[in-house]
């Protein structure tokens, strides 16, 4: 099966969403990256990554509870799939050989 | 979840542009994540920081993301619904068909206005276009003031302005003189082959320079167009003109006999075809039927007059210049006044004026109607030409204006109120899943469809029109005119305007409705709606009934002006134009006293007298003079004509001082330096030379500007020798024996056609050379009237329709209301109301409406007409009659088509109606 090649951000993305596990959704993840990495962004950002990641196939969504400090509206649940996953390894993969290439 | 959350919120502004801007599958989860993110900034950072964060981020949520459709919706431009929209639009206007046809003929017959017209509008505008120089081409015109107030502009400039010009003004590339072969007629032309001969009077005739081909462009058919004017006795000829004279055969070579007006030869000259040209275009203000070289006129004029030509002093040519690609006009038009003050000046110094030179670009020329065509001395008018007139265009532009907006807010109008009828289907369809962008696409499906079909049988209509209206307005529309950057913009605008105006406002409302609402049946009649739907029909009527009222009082005028007492006693009159082509060695005047001898043997005849023109065709004499008057300007122009002794008994004119002219006087009175023209002046001029009484006018000398001395031996009283549009101008009439009309009053008892093959006998055995022409005075006159009978026929066409598309579009709504409310009738049946009291009680609103339209639209037409009859000299005071005939009409006519359908649902048995629950 071809390969579908992941962005460096969405690489980011998706390992966030791998590591929150059943509560992955817009602001959690959004939290994570700006924690983990430093970087700033914003829900947009998030956001729109998050459509293309499942438009390729690597996340599914689903709604899920509300709240009302979100005014009673449903939040949409992200969970990797199994492409996903797979994509992740190959990437971690690659990596770890690249890594030890250079240094042996 | 502490109070705190409660009472803050993010900015309410930004919100709302997040709900517009995001597309709506993905609003909820990105509103709440907006919202909780909010909080937390809140609890953390405090309310500025909060608020800004929200901000930003819908600012970044408004980027193209998420433009992918979800996968919820359904997508707009589904083309599968399409065939379901388009048999359901089918479906709908075959089942009410009188709705469907009166919404259409409405809308095609609104159409059909605007094309006709905005095409007529686009024609005039574009007068000129042809030609290849168009916006480098000026016409030159001299501005000659006075002191007074405002400048006299002439189109006519001197002989050898033009050469000057073009050597002098590096600016100035080419320039073309123009003078048309006309003096009260055109000139006679005639070609004999063998037995067989042809004789045209009146022909458009205009001499012009070479260069004209080369500054106009003006197609050739045949010949060498290097050639054609130079060689020195050419003719050209245009293709029309070129088949009645040759028919089939070819006409380069011809030879063509030739009397020209101008100049003072009554020698028949010869001229050769060299070259044959298209018809000039409707819309080109030069216009002509055969071309000869200008030098012609040159070599037939006496030597007095070539003198004057070139001294500058007569001005008769009309001169077009081209200029250089990027010439300052200002600056070539200051050249130009140094010019011809240097030859001019000093006259214009004596005479107290001063002339400067404009140049009027060429797109203005066509409508220019303030041009004064009359020129000091000799007189002449250049007939060739073809005027556009300005306010006309705008004119009828507001009517196809108007008449549209009539149609299509019929139309808005009906569509509105048939489609509540389609409330249940809007509900129906909404239960089962139509959004509401789904049934706005249904519904200006819809009105594409209504509109395309009218646009269709509009265009069908327009063609068959257009021969017809091509006579009337004197066009030469084709199909291929319609081919036209501007027209087809412009029909396509309207095409686009009638479709979103007839659709949208259906679409917003039935889009709208509450599924549960409408299944239910509450919908009702929708009681604010109805405001709406009353304020169109008073919209429609208004327009209708005032251009109405505008076309009666129109024709009032016609009539009043047709009927006016002219002063002279038109009956039995006709006139016999003197020959211009005669046998060799005859001199003009000999053969016009001849004729005049035999003429008045004939019994029958009771007087014939020779003018300087018809009756009706105005006077082209014309001398200034100078007045000493209160306020404004100096020189005024009197009109002039020589005439006979017989003149005032043919006519009937009233003398009310002074002698009239007899038979064999002196034309002079005095002697030597104190020698004075003879003349019979009418009561406005000698008011204008400032006499108090009549009687003091008799004897008196009076000088012309330029210097002629005239002896008042009578005044006469007022008569209209031209139109009614102008005040009555002062006259001056001289004594000839002899002229170029001649005028025959036939003795009551006689027989017309008699006199008429009597005259005529005698002709042909004087003048075998020459045809016959003779007309009856009264139609000449009446033919002055013909633009205005046309403009008012015009105007009441397009009135009479928008009229009727309004009633059309009355009578679809009352049918619609009063079937709506055939219950309410059915039980007020029953209750026991009479037929008659149930049909006022529908119809009353709508009458009303009707009448509130009347009383909006009196005013308007009050003021625009009152404004259009000051236009005229003489005009009929303006009265309520036509207000009134107009009113009572307009309410008869809603009446009658409320009644109609009204009657019929008032009449049915209540029974069928209150069934249906």
């Amino acid at each position: 099966m071809e390969r579908k090649y992941l962005g460096e951000f969405e690489e980011i993305i998706l390992l966030i969403v791998a590591g929150l596990g059943d509560s992955a959704y817009g602001v959690t993840i959004m939290h994570e990256v700006i924690e983990q990495t430093g970087r700033s962004v914003r829900l947009n950002h998030v956001h729109s990554c998050l459509q293309r990641l499942e438009d390729k196939g690597m996340v599914r969504s689903k709604m899920g509870g509300a709240t009302s400090e979100r005014g009673g509206r449903r939040k949409r649940m992200f969970t990797v799939t199994a492409l996903g996953n797979r994509a992740l390894n190959d990437i971690q993969e690659v990596r770890e050989r690249l890594w030890n290439f250079g240094r042996s | 979840m502490t109070k705190q959350d409660f009472n803050t919120s993010p900015p309410k502004w930004a919100r709302k542009l997040l709900s517009w801007t995001c597309p709506s599958h993905l609003l909820e989860e990105v509103e709440g994540d907006l919202l909780e993110e909010f909080q937390y900034q809140l609890k953390n950072n405090g309310k500025r920081k909060a608020d800004l964060d929200y901000v930003l981020s819908v600012a970044g949520f408004m980027s193209p993301f998420g433009r992918k459709k979800g996968k919820n919706e359904m997508s707009l431009l589904s083309t599968i619904m399409w065939k379901n929209y388009f048999i359901t639009a089918i479906r709908n206007v075959s089942r009410n068909r009188t709705y469907s046809l009166i919404n259409l003929t409405g809308l095609t017959l609104g159409l059909v206005c605007c094309m006709l017209i905005f095409q007529f509008v686009i024609y005039e505008n574009s007068a000129d276009k042809f030609h290849e120089n168009f916006d480098r081409l000026h016409r030159v015109v001299f501005k000659v003031a006075d002191g007074g107030a405002t400048a006299d502009v002439q189109a006519q400039i001197s002989y050898g302005a033009g050469q000057a010009f073009k050597d002098e003004i590096p600016n100035v590339e080419n320039f073309a003189r123009i003078r048309a072969d006309f003096f009260q007629e055109g000139p006679t032309a005639s070609y004999t082959l063998g037995e067989d001969r042809k004789i045209f009077k009146d022909i458009k005739s205009i001499l012009v320079d070479p260069s004209f081909l080369e500054v106009f462009s003006f197609e050739f058919v045949s010949g060498d167009r290097t050639k054609a004017l130079t060689t020195p006795q050419s003719i050209l000829v245009t293709e029309s003109t070129a088949e009645r004279f040759f028919g089939d055969e070819d006409p380069i070579g011809k030879t063509i006999d030739y009397r020209m007006i101008s100049g003072r030869t009554a020698v028949v000259q010869h001229y050769q075809v060299t070259g044959v040209l298209k018809d000039p275009p409707a819309n080109s203000h030069i216009q002509f039927e055969v071309i000869l070289p200008l030098e012609i006129l040159m070599s037939n004029s006496q030597d007095r007059v070539r003198e004057l030509y070139e001294s500058w002093i007569l001005n008769e040519f009309t001169t077009y210049v081209t200029l250089k690609p990027d010439a300052n006009i200002a600056e070539v038009e200051k050249q130009m006044t140094t010019i011809v003050d240097r030859y001019l000046g000093e006259r214009m110094k004596r005479l107290g004026t001063s002339v400067t030179v404009a140049l009027q670009p060429m797109e203005l020329v066509y409508f220019d109607r303030n041009t004064n065509l009359g020129i000091v001395g000799f007189g002449s008018a250049i007939m060739a030409t073809r005027t556009g007139s300005e306010s006309m265009v705008y004119f009828f532009t507001v009517v196809a204006i108007i008449t549209l907006a009539i149609a299509l807010m019929s139309y808005v109008n009906l569509s509105t109120v048939r489609s509540l009828d389609r409330a249940k289907e809007v509900g129906i369809r909404k239960v089962i899943g139509a959004y509401k962008r789904n049934l706005m696409v249904q519904f200006l499906m819809e009105s594409v469809l209504m509109n395309i079909t009218g646009l269709v049988i509009a265009i069908v209509l327009v063609l068959l029109l257009l021969p017809s209206f091509n006579e009337f307005v004197k066009t030469d529309f084709t199909f291929t005119s319609w081919f036209n950057d501007k027209f087809l913009l412009l029909i396509g605008g309207i095409f686009l305007a009638g479709v979103l105006l007839s659709g949208l406002y259906p679409a917003f409302i039935l889009s709208s409705f509450m599924p549960i609402k409408v299944l239910k049946g509450s919908i009702g009649s929708l009681g604010g709606r109805s405001r709406m739907r009353k304020f169109f029909v008073v919209l429609q009527y208004a327009p209708a009934i005032s251009l109405l009222v505008c076309t009666l009082i129109v024709y009032q005028q016609l009539e009043f002006m047709r009927n006016k007492d002219v002063g002279l006693d038109m009956y039995r009159l006709i006139t016999v134009r003197s020959p211009l082509m005669l046998p060799e060695g005859v001199a003009t005047s000999s053969a016009e006293s001849a004729f005049k001898k035999e003429a008045v043997k004939i019994p029958g005849i009771e007087y014939a007298s020779y003018a300087g023109n018809q009756a009706g065709r105005g006077l082209n004499f014309l001398v200034p003079f100078t007045v000493d008057s209160v306020g404004d300007l100096g020189v005024r122009i009197v009109k002039c004509s020589g005439v006979d002794h017989d003149f005032i008994p043919t006519f009937g004119v009233k003398i009310i001082a002074g002698q009239p002219f007899t038979e064999g006087m002196a034309q002079g009175f005095g002697e030597g330096d104190n020698l004075a023209r003879r003349v019979m002046a009418n009561v406005t001029a000698i008011q204008m030379w400032g006499f108090k009484r009549y009687e003091d006018a008799i004897g008196q000398v009076i000088i012309s500007a330029d210097g002629n001395r005239y002896y008042i031996q009578a005044v006469m009283e007022d008569f209209s020798w031209a139109s009614v549009h102008k005040a009555i101008d002062p006259l001056m009439f001289w004594y000839t024996p002899n002229n170029r009309f001649m005028t025959i009053r036939m003795k009551a008892d006689a027989d017309i056609n008699e006199v008429i093959s009597g005259v005529k006998k005698q002709y042909d055995q004087l003048f075998p050379m020459d045809v016959f022409h003779y007309e009856f005075a009264d139609d000449v006159y009446k033919r002055q009237y013909g633009e205005d009978e046309k403009f008012a026929k015009l105007f009441g066409i397009f009135s009479a329709l928008s009229g009727i598309i309004a009633s059309m579009g009355l009578f679809g709504l009352a049918a619609f209301s009063a079937e709506r409310r055939s219950k309410e009738v059915g039980i007020r049946k029953v209750l026991g109301a009479s037929v008659n009291s149930i049909v006022r009680l529908l119809g009353k609103e709508f009458v009303l409406l009707v009448f509130i339209a009347f009383l909006i639209a009196s005013p308007v037409a009050w003021f625009v007409m009152s404004g259009w009859l000051q236009t005229f000299a003489f005009h009929i005071p303006l009265n309520v009659i036509p207000f009134i005939m107009t009113g009572a009409g307009a309410l008869l006519i809603a009446v009658a088509t409320v009644s109609w359908r009204t009657v019929r649902v008032a009449v049915a048995n209540p029974v069928n109606s209150l069934r249906d629950e």
